[in-house]
C-alpha cells in the first residue's frame, strides 16, 4: 500500500466526511509546488491570487521542517490548559510536535479550511500517527459556518479551559472568497499578543478613574431619540471637509475623538462632547492647553488617569466589559475612540447617525488628519500592509487594527433600525452605510436647529448631577 | 578628523552593531517560528536598515581593511531575496533566509570586523 492509500484508509476509517470532501481534490500544480530538502522532508510553496496579483509562500520551511515546527510547538503549547485548539494543519509538522507535548487527558483539535492543502499533505506525508492518534481531533472543511460552529460550541462548553493557536503560515492559506473568516483568525492570535503589562495599566487607569466619581455616560442614552449625531475621527480625508462641520454646528449633535479636538478648535469648532479611551497618558498632547475649555469628557472607565484628571470641564465615564463597575449603563468600545463613540450615539437614540474622518485606512500615504497625531501623520507604505476595498472600488492599504474596527461597525449597525451615513470623504468602503458628502447630509438630513448646549444642562438637571 | 580616523571609527561602530544585529536576527527567526509575527516584522524593518548601513560602512572602509576584509557582494543577492519575501509577506520563506542564509553571512562578517579592529587599535598602539 502507498502512503497516500494508507493515509486515505486511515482518514476513511474514522473522518468519513473529511474523506468524502477531500477524495476527488484535484490540485493545481501551477499553485501548489511540492519542495523536498535533502534528507527527503517536503513542504509546500503555494500561490494565491490576491487582488490582481499572484502571490507566494511557504507553508513549513524548506531547509528543516521539524526543527521549525518544534520551537512553534514550544512556545505555542501550555500545559495549564486541556484543551488545544489549532488553526492550521499544514503538513501537520507541528501538529505532531504539539501532540508530543500534551499531557495526559489533555486533546488537541485541529482546523483545516484548505482542503487542497490537506490533501497535498495525504499525498507527500505520512500522517499516520496523527490520523490514529485519540487525543487529536480533526476539523476540516470548506464550509466556515460549520467550522465556526463546531469551534464556538468547544469554546462555549470548555469556558478558560482552551489554549487557541493559529499556525500563520496556515492562515494565509484560507480561500480568499473566507475573508471575513480569515480575519477572525488572525485577530485572535492579534489579541492573544496582549501582553500582562497593558492588562496591568488598563486596571490602574481604572482605579484611578473611579476615583474621580464621574457621572456615569448612561445618563445620557436615550435622550437624543432621532436627533442627529456626527461622529468625528481624525482619518486623513477629515481634512477634505473639517470647515463644513460649522455649518453642522447646532443641527447635530457633535461627538469628536480626543484626537480631533485640536483639528476643530484651531478652526473654532466646538464639538458637543469629546472622547478619549486610550490608556496611555500621550492622550495628554490631545487636551494640552484646553484644560479649561469646558466641553464635556467622555472617557472609557480604562483611558489614562493622567489625562482625564488633568482636564478640568465636565467629565462622564463610560463603563465596558469587565471594567463595568456593577452598572446598568455599559459601551461596547470596539476597540477604538471612533467605535466606542458610535456605540454611545446608537445609544444616545442618534438618527442619522453620521460618520467624518473615519477612513479606516491609509490615504495618499497619511494615517490622521493634520493636527490629529502628535506621532508623524505619515506612514511609510509598506508592502506587506493589508487592503482593504476603497468607497470607490479601489484598492487602499490598511492596518489589521483599522479593518478590526470596520467589521466591528459593520456588525454593531446591522440589526440597527436608523439611517447610518459614511461623510468621510475617501478610505474604505463601510457596509450597511451610505456613502454621502457631507455637504450633501447637511442640505438633505440637518434640517432641524437645537440648542444642545441647553439640552445637555437640562439631563444632567433632570438626573441629578451638578453641572460641574 | 582625519578620514583614517574617521573610517577607524566607522569600522568600530560596525563591529560594535554586527554583534546586535546577529542577536536581532536570533531573535527575529525566534518570533517568527513561535507565533510572534507582528513583533518580528516591526523588528525586520530596523533589520533591513541596519544591514544596509553595515554594507556601506564596510564599502567605505575598503581601503583600511587589511587582509580581513568581508566579501560584500554574497549579501547582496541574499538581501533582495529577503526583502522580497518581506514584502510578500512570506515569513516562513523570510525565517529560512536570515537563518540559513543571512546569519551564516553575518557571523562571518563579525569575526573580520573584529579582527580588522584589532589590527587598526594595534596599529594605533604602535605609533
Amino acid at each position: 500500500m502507498t502512503m497516500l492509500q494508507n493515509n486515505l484508509e486511515l482518514l476513511k476509517k474514522r473522518y468519513p466526511d473529511i474523506y468524502d470532501e477531500i477524495k476527488d481534490i484535484h490540485v493545481d500544480s501551477n499553485m501548489y509546488q511540492i519542495i523536498e530538502n535533502n534528507e527527503g522532508q517536503k513542504t509546500l510553496k503555494m500561490t494565491q491570487s490576491l487582488y490582481g496579483e499572484n502571490k507566494s509562500h511557504f507553508l513549513h520551511s524548506k531547509y528543516h521542517p521539524d526543527v521549525e515546527a518544534e520551537r512553534f510547538a514550544r512556545e505555542q503549547y501550555k500545559p495549564e490548559f486541556p484543551i488545544h485548539i489549532l488553526y492550521g494543519f499544514g503538513f501537520g509538522y507541528h501538529v505532531g510536535k504539539i501532540a508530543g507535548f500534551l499531557e495526559p487527558g489533555s486533546s488537541l483539535y485541529v482546523i483545516e479550511n484548505n482542503l487542497t492543502v490537506f490533501r497535498l499533505a495525504l499525498e507527500n506525508v505520512d500522517l499516520a500517527s496523527i490520523l490514529e492518534d485519540p487525543r487529536i481531533f480533526l476539523i476540516i472543511s470548506r464550509d466556515v459556518a460549520y467550522i465556526s460552529r463546531t469551534v464556538k460550541k468547544l469554546i462555549d462548553d470548555n469556558f478558560d479551559k482552551v489554549n487557541f493557536i493559529t499556525h500563520p503560515a496556515s492562515l494565509k492559506a484560507i480561500p480568499a472568497e473566507n475573508e471575513y473568516f480569515k480575519f477572525v483568525m488572525e485577530n485572535w492570535n492579534l489579541k492573544k499578543s496582549i501582553t500582562d503589562d497593558y492588562d496591568n495599566s488598563l486596571r490602574n487607569n481604572a482605579s484611578e478613574n473611579l476615583k474621580l466619581n464621574s457621572p456615569n455616560v448612561g445618563i445620557f442614552f436615550d435622550k437624543f431619540k432621532n436627533v442627529p449625531i456626527i461622529v468625528v475621527s481624525t482619518g486623513p480625508s477629515l481634512d477634505k471637509n473639517i470647515d463644513l462641520l460649522k455649518e453642522a454646528k447646532g443641527r447635530a449633535l457633535i461627538i469628536a475623538a480626543g484626537s480631533a479636538l485640536r483639528p476643530l478648535l484651531i478652526r473654532n469648532i466646538e464639538p458637543d462632547f469629546f472622547a478619549i479611551i486610550d490608556p496611555q497618558k500621550e492622550t495628554y498632547n490631545q487636551i494640552n492647553g484646553y484644560e479649561n475649555i469646558g466641553i464635556p469628557l467622555i472617557y472609557l472607565a480604562t483611558a489614562a488617569s493622567y489625562t482625564i484628571s488633568r482636564y478640568l470641564g465636565p467629565k462622564f465615564i463610560a463603563y465596558y466589559g469587565k471594567f463595568n463597575n456593577g452598572s446598568e449603563y455599559v459601551v461596547d468600545s470596539g476597540g477604538s475612540v471612533a467605535t466606542t463613540i458610535l456605540d454611545v450615539a446608537i445609544k444616545m437614540g442618534g438618527n442619522p447617525i453620521i460618520l467624518v474622518g473615519q477612513d479606516l485606512a491609509y490615504v495618499d500615504g497619511k494615517n490622521h488628519a493634520e493636527y490629529g497625531s502628535h506621532n508623524s501623520i505619515y506612514s511609510p507604505k509598506l508592502k506587506n500592509m493589508r487592503r482593504v476595498k476603497g468607497q470607490n472600488g479601489e484598492i487602499l492599504y490598511t492596518s489589521l487594527g483599522y479593518l478590526s474596527y470596520k467589521y466591528w461597525i459593520e456588525n454593531r449597525i446591522e440589526n440597527e433600525q436608523r439611517v447610518f451615513l459614511n461623510a468621510t470623504e475617501g478610505g474604505a468602503y463601510i457596509e450597511g452605510m451610505k456613502h454621502i458628502k457631507l455637504r450633501d447630509v447637511i442640505s438633505d438630513y440637518l434640517k432641524e436647529r437645537f440648542d444642545f448646549k441647553d439640552k445637555i444642562e437640562s439631563i444632567l438637571k433632570e438626573s441629578g448631577v451638578q453641572h460641574v | 578628523m582625519s578620514q583614517y580616523a574617521l573610517k577607524k571609527e566607522i569600522i568600530g561602530t560596525a563591529a560594535e552593531y554586527i554583534v546586535k544585529a546577529s542577536e536581532g536576527i536570533e531573535q527575529i527567526i525566534d518570533f517568527f517560528q513561535s507565533g510572534g509575527e507582528d513583533i518580528a516584522t516591526r523588528m525586520m524593518v530596523d533589520l533591513i536598515e541596519g544591514i544596509e548601513w553595515l554594507v556601506q560602512a564596510i564599502e567605505g572602509t575598503r581601503d583600511i581593511h587589511g587582509k580581513y576584509s568581508p566579501d560584500i557582494s554574497q549579501a547582496n543577492s541574499v538581501l533582495t531575496e529577503i526583502t522580497e519575501a518581506y514584502e510578500n509577506m512570506d515569513y516562513v520563506l523570510l525565517s529560512d533566509l536570515l537563518e540559513y542564509e543571512l546569519l551564516p553571512i553575518v557571523n562571518l562578517w563579525q569575526e573580520q570586523l573584529a579582527n580588522i579592529k584589532g589590527v587598526l587599535d594595534n596599529d594605533n598602539a604602535a605609533e
